[in-house]
């Protein structure tokens, strides 16, 4: 019994090691967005970088949550390994719930390390804050840059998103930004609430 | 009874484990930061203070703007002073008692002490550096490693240490030994000029600038009519929120002798000025604190007892204090 329980933890370990993961993918339309590409009415990025944090995988059938260790993902385009969630091995799930960028609480929480330093550029300096979302690239000649952050009422940005998971990939729209009516948002306000919600919810697991 | 006094005795370490590095004092109420940085943590916090590295080009550190001398104030400069000969917008305020503050700078922007230090170091008119670049001297100089060794038990320099050793400083910077913390504690007592101003800053001050921090740490708009050169709006900049405009923190007057220029844009240099302003000069508008809508009345007299009184508030063994100043030991070992 005793060595049955031995070979079970052993293939546990050895399954770890090639783990597998859901992919975020930043899209357009139907495309997968690459840097400094146009799309559309000529929209080109050169950057895209994001919080994913609050990872839960949920399990319908037993109404239960796994909760992964890491606090928070810092995703960036111009890295593909960043775009990775693991996902469990022991633990059957049917969703994923995640916030799209830094609660109110973790905002609060002073010097913290990893992927939620202050080194990684996203955070506000001026004003506490991280900044959820960096978008930055050119509509034509004109440049746009979306700083979205904001953690407190009435401009908490961060969204807290539910999917049922259909495929390993979990792709998210940005032809929202098309909807807003000004190329810079750098601060918490309205606008950078609205936009971070038409991302949000524009994820979608196919 | 050898596991009963045990127990009994790391219980009392635990409920008094502040007061045993004498931080705390008695008469303070709870703070909101904890005082359980190591000494080895404080020293390295110390060493960050008051190193110029931490600036762009290597002439501005925290203590440029925050002098020991004038209780970590900025005597003589109405606005700050960065790289550059740059000139910012706001009075350096002085620091001391900062674990019992919330949010930290005049408009309440910060609203963690371990993330302060990020505001001043990347402002392009103060130190104008980037935190990769302070972590990257920091590892290269000769004296940094050893330090943090010493604090976190490895060489690895990361801005999250950095960071809470420059907070384990600034928590340490504790000003209670006033004249009136030692009548508070009953070994000594007010003169009779003294005590005619106690009696007036309790009917006219007390409300904003509580005892026994002389601070409610609240935001409020005092009756100054904006710099229309600076036009600052105060912490609407930080909410957008129409109620917070024109608003600014109510600052502690404990050292008030060694903090001047007065009010967050330096403009009054002496008590007399303040304590003017607050008789005669209210400017009214919507946003003045509902505490300024009467008038306050003092009388010539009357302002030289509150002045009085108000004096005994400095704490010159703060100010002397060795172990708050320059840590010429290790950041000019050379030197001795």
């Amino acid at each position: 019994m005793r060595r049955i329980a031995y070979i079970a933890t052993y293939l546990v370990v050895i399954s770890s090691v090639a783990q597998d993961s859901i992919t975020i993918i930043p899209s357009w339309g139907v495309h997968k967005i690459e840097l400094n590409k146009a799309y559309g009415d000529s929209f080109s990025f050169n950057k895209i970088r994001f919080y994913i944090s609050n990872v839960r995988f949920y399990n319908e059938e037993i109404n239960e949550d796994y909760l992964p260790q890491k606090q928070a993902y810092l995703m960036d385009i111009s890295n593909a390994q960043t775009l990775k969630i693991p996902t469990p091995d022991s633990f059957y799930f049917t969703h994923i719930k995640f916030t799209l960028g830094i609660d109110s609480t973790t905002n609060s929480q002073g010097a913290l390390s990893d992927d939620l330093d202050p080194i990684h550029g996203m955070y506000w300096t001026w004003q506490s804050g991280y900044i959820n979302t960096k978008i930055e690239g050119l509509h034509g000649d004109e440049k746009f840059t979306f700083h979205l952050g904001g953690y407190s009422y009435p401009y908490n940005a961060s969204q807290d998103v539910m999917l049922s998971l259909t495929s390993k990939t979990l792709a998210f729209q940005l032809q929202a930004i098309i909807t807003i009516d000004q190329w810079s948002i750098m601060r918490p306000c309205n606008e950078a609430v609205n936009l971070s919600k038409k991302i949000a919810q524009s994820f979608n697991s196919k | 009874m050898k596991i009963l006094a045990f127990l009994f005795l790391s219980l009392a370490c635990y409920f008094s484990s502040s007061e045993i590095i004498g931080l705390r004092p008695s008469h303070f109420p709870k703070p909101n930061y904890s005082f359980n940085s190591s000494a080895e943590s404080i020293l390295l916090g110390r060493a960050l203070f008051y190193d110029p590295l931490l600036s762009k080009d290597g002439t501005i550190s925290c203590a440029s703007c925050h002098s020991p001398y004038n209780a970590f104030a900025h005597t003589d400069h109405a606005v700050s002073h960065g790289i550059s000969d740059s000139i910012g917008t706001r009075n350096a305020p002085a620091l001391f008692n900062l674990a019992w503050q919330r949010e930290l700078m005049w408009d309440g922007a910060i609203n963690h002490i371990e993330m302060q230090a990020l505001a001043p170091i990347s402002h392009p008119r103060e130190m104008g550096e980037s935190l990769p670049n302070v972590l990257s001297k920091l590892q290269k100089s000769s004296i940094y490693p050893p330090l943090f060794h010493a604090t976190y038990g490895d060489t690895s320099i990361t801005s999250q240490r950095m960071l809470k050793a420059l907070s384990a400083f600034q928590l340490s910077l504790v000003s209670a030994n006033a004249k009136y913390d030692r009548i508070v504690q009953k070994i000594d007592s007010f003169t009779s000029q003294e005590k005619a101003g106690y009696q007036l800053f309790k009917t006219s001050c007390n409300s904003c600038h509580t005892e026994p921090l002389f601070t409610n740490h609240t935001f409020k708009n005092n009756g100054l009519k904006m710099d229309p050169e600076i036009k600052d709006v105060g912490r609407y900049a930080v909410t957008l929120q129409a109620a917070d405009s024109f608003l600014f923190k109510v600052p502690s007057l404990r050292n008030l002798s060694y903090t001047y220029p007065y009010m967050h844009d330096g403009r009054f240099q002496k008590i007399n000025e303040v304590l003017n302003h607050y008789t005669d000069g209210i400017h009214n508008t919507i946003h003045l604190s509902k505490e300024l809508q009467q008038s306050i009345k003092l009388s010539s007299t009357e302002k030289v007892d509150l002045t009085a009184f108000l004096l005994t508030l400095n704490d010159q063994e703060f100010i002397l204090s060795k172990t708050n100043k320059y840590p010429i030991k290790i950041l000019k070992p050379e030197q001795k």
